[in-house]
């Protein structure tokens, strides 16, 4: 494990400063009615690096993904992909991008098995005409790939035709971030994908994480409230408080109570 | 049989309806309605003969139509209690057509079917668009669209219709009931809609979850639109049925029709509270209610008892169901 760090270190520092960042987001700001949730909030994230965002509860942390990838209008500000301004009008728009997203609760519809939600709102049709024209599913296609897909994160899901409901925190957890992996985005966003779940399935999901990273050189933002997994996954770490960035380093470059203390306003910057 | 095979049997049993949840719906549903029809079997004595049966289809086959669509509503997280009022003022769009203006009578239905629709799409429209509850936007409905019923035909009793639309009423296709056919129709319709097709599949995941659904890029108004544009149509063509087995058509038709419906819908097991619609649940809870009705009706049983049963029916089965079904009640 210590020399597998070393060269995660190695890494991490070509990557922190590679060309042109695959996603970009400028002078963010965003208000509820009077409530100011995000003011001027920029941040870039590099190919093939996970980008850490920390922060208090309430500091803005979902509400920047959310706006970032359409779910939630922005008041201003600008959203660059591959060094081109796009416009996210909605989450559809953002998959078409390449950016998968697994929000903070509410991913999964309850009442679905798991095929089901894999596929929510991109279910498989028969490839027949009769089943392109009237947009049949094909079940069992979706049943398979959901078995695969299962099997090669290694969750273990005993009825597949159950609604997720009747699944385990971590199981639903497992599920929602699978279907990031699945659907093989170039940047994948996950908000505190690790909470709510045991230490065995919170390994497993940030395990997943790396091995899609270096697989398929995917790049990362990963919202926690856990130090350790902070400084164990990410290159860098942008850090928020009430709806501002005070804080964007690397993390090869800081410490846990230098991030600590930005997140709590201990620490002037 | 031994002990330990028919723990195996149970558990496999078990298993099944755990794969399938909706059996698990629908199996005490089943097993209700056969035990309805043995009971007036023998408490009412024509109640097995071959004419009862047909009228009692006939009869149900409304209900069953109106039910496929407001399965639908229900799973998409809705409802809809104005369907009857739509009867009403499809029916006056199909006498006015057809007997004072003159119209052909594929024009009439015609017409007939586009008022059910745009019914639908203004409750559609004003419950996804304008965001008002459906439950509020269906009752001003209800009384809306039955005021322009009256505006239209006031009290008077439109007959005169020609033979085609008797046939839709009270004609047979291969030994079968019209109105039969159609049912048979909407329930296939409905079921291949809701379970396999991509459009059904948001709706439940809508009515489910509607934030995750917002998320995963799922049009929420599209989908509780197209389940309000598909009730108005089936509630056309309800209207259309209920015409032709009168032969006349009057402003008042279909009143109070949306709790005999309603009722039928929760007693097949659809979900009140969205994501869980069962179709064929609908259609086994319309000939229970049917079969209740006409097996007191014929057993002797006073109209005034048939009203208490089936009230006391309708609660004590959902009662069951919540028992052994927790979720039933949450949010
Ligand atoms: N839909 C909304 N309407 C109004 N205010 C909102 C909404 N969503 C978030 N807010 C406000 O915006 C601020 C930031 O909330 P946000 O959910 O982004 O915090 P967070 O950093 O993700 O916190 P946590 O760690 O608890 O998830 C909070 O003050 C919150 O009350
Ligand atoms: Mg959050």
């Amino acid at each position: 494990m210590p020399s597998g760090m070393q060269t995660g270190a190695d890494r991490r520092a070509t990557r922190a400063d590679a060309g042109t960042p695959v996603l970009e987001a400028r002078n963010i700001h965003k208000n509820f009615g009077g409530v100011r949730a995000l003011e001027d909030v920029s941040f870039h994230l590099n190919k093939g690096e996970i980008l850490g965002i920390v922060g208090d509860n309430g500091a803005g942390k979902s509400t920047l993904i959310k706006t970032v990838t359409g779910a939630y209008r922005k008041t201003s500000g600008e959203i660059w992909l591959d060094g081109k301004h796009v416009e996210v009008e909605n989450t559809r728009k953002a998959r078409e991008l390449g950016i998968e997203t697994v929000y903070q609760a509410s991913g999964l519809v309850e009442v679905m098995d798991a095929p089901s939600n894999l596929f929510l709102g991109r279910e498989m049709t028969r490839s027949n005409w009769l089943g392109n024209a009237l947009g049949f599913i094909n079940r069992r296609k979706m049943r398979v790939e959901t078995v695969e897909l299962l099997k090669m994160l290694n969750i273990e899901v005993r009825n597949l035709a159950a609604p997720v409901r009747n699944l385990s925190g971590g199981q639903q957890q497992s599920v929602a971030v699978g279907r990031a992996a699945y659907w093989q985005g170039k940047i994948i966003i996950l908000d505190e994908p690790a909470n709510n779940i045991g230490v065995d399935q919170q390994r497993a999901v940030l395990e997943l994480v790396e091995r899609v990273r270096d697989t398929q050189g995917v790049s990362f933002i990963l919202i926690s409230h856990n130090m350790d997994h902070i400084f164990n996954l990410a290159d860098r770490v942008l850090v928020m408080r009430n709806g501002r960035t005070v804080g964007n380093l690397r993390i090869a470059d800081t410490s846990r109570a230098e991030v600590v203390g930005l997140i709590t306003g201990a620490t002037i910057t | 049989m031994s002990n330990a095979s028919s723990g195996d049997f149970l558990t496999a049993v078990r298993t099944r309806l755990d794969a399938a949840p909706e059996s698990a719906l629908l199996l005490p549903t089943l097993f209700l309605l056969l035990l309805m029809i043995l009971i007036f079997s023998f408490t009412a004595d024509q109640f097995l003969s071959l004419s009862v049966l047909r009228n009692v289809l006939t009869q149900t086959s409304i209900y069953i139509i109106l039910g496929v669509g407001l399965t639908i509503v229900l799973t998409s997280g809705e409802i809809d209690i104005s369907i009857g009022s739509i009867i009403g003022l499809g029916a006056m769009i199909l006498g006015i057509s057809v007997v004072n203006l003159g119209f052909p009578i594929g024009i009439g239905l015609l017409a007939t079917l586009l008022v059910g629709v745009l019914c639908g799409l203004m409750n559609g429209f004003l419950t996804a668009v304008v965001r008002v509850p459906s439950i509020i936007v269906t009752l001003g409905a209800l009384t809306f669209f039955r005021g322009l019923a009256y505006l239209l035909g006031g009290g008077t009793v439109m007959i005169g219709f020609p033979p085609f639309l008797v046939w839709i009423g009270s004609g047979t296709f291969i030994g079968v009931p019209v109105p039969v056919w159609l049912a048979l129709i909407a329930v296939i319709f409905g079921q291949l809609f809701l379970k396999s097709t991509r459009t059904g599949q948001h709706i439940i995941a809508v009515g489910g979850n509607a934030e995750a659904a917002r998320l995963a890029g799922i049009n929420i108004r599209f989908s509780k639109i197209l389940a309000f544009v598909i009730m108005g149509a089936l509630a056309a063509v309800a209207s259309i049925i209920m015409v032709a087995r009168l032969d006349a058509a009057q402003s008042v038709m279909g009143a109070g029709i949306e709790l005999q419906v309603l009722a039928a819908v929760v007693l097949g097991g659809t979900s009140l509270f969205g994501g869980r619609g069962v179709i064929l649940g609908s259609v086994l809870g319309a000939l229970i209610l049917s079969i209740l009705q006409t097996g007191l009706l014929l057993s002797g049983v006073v109209q005034f008892w048939q009203l208490v049963a089936v009230g006391a029916l309708l609660i004590a089965v959902v009662a069951l169901r919540i028992s052994y079904e927790p979720s039933e009640v949450q949010s």
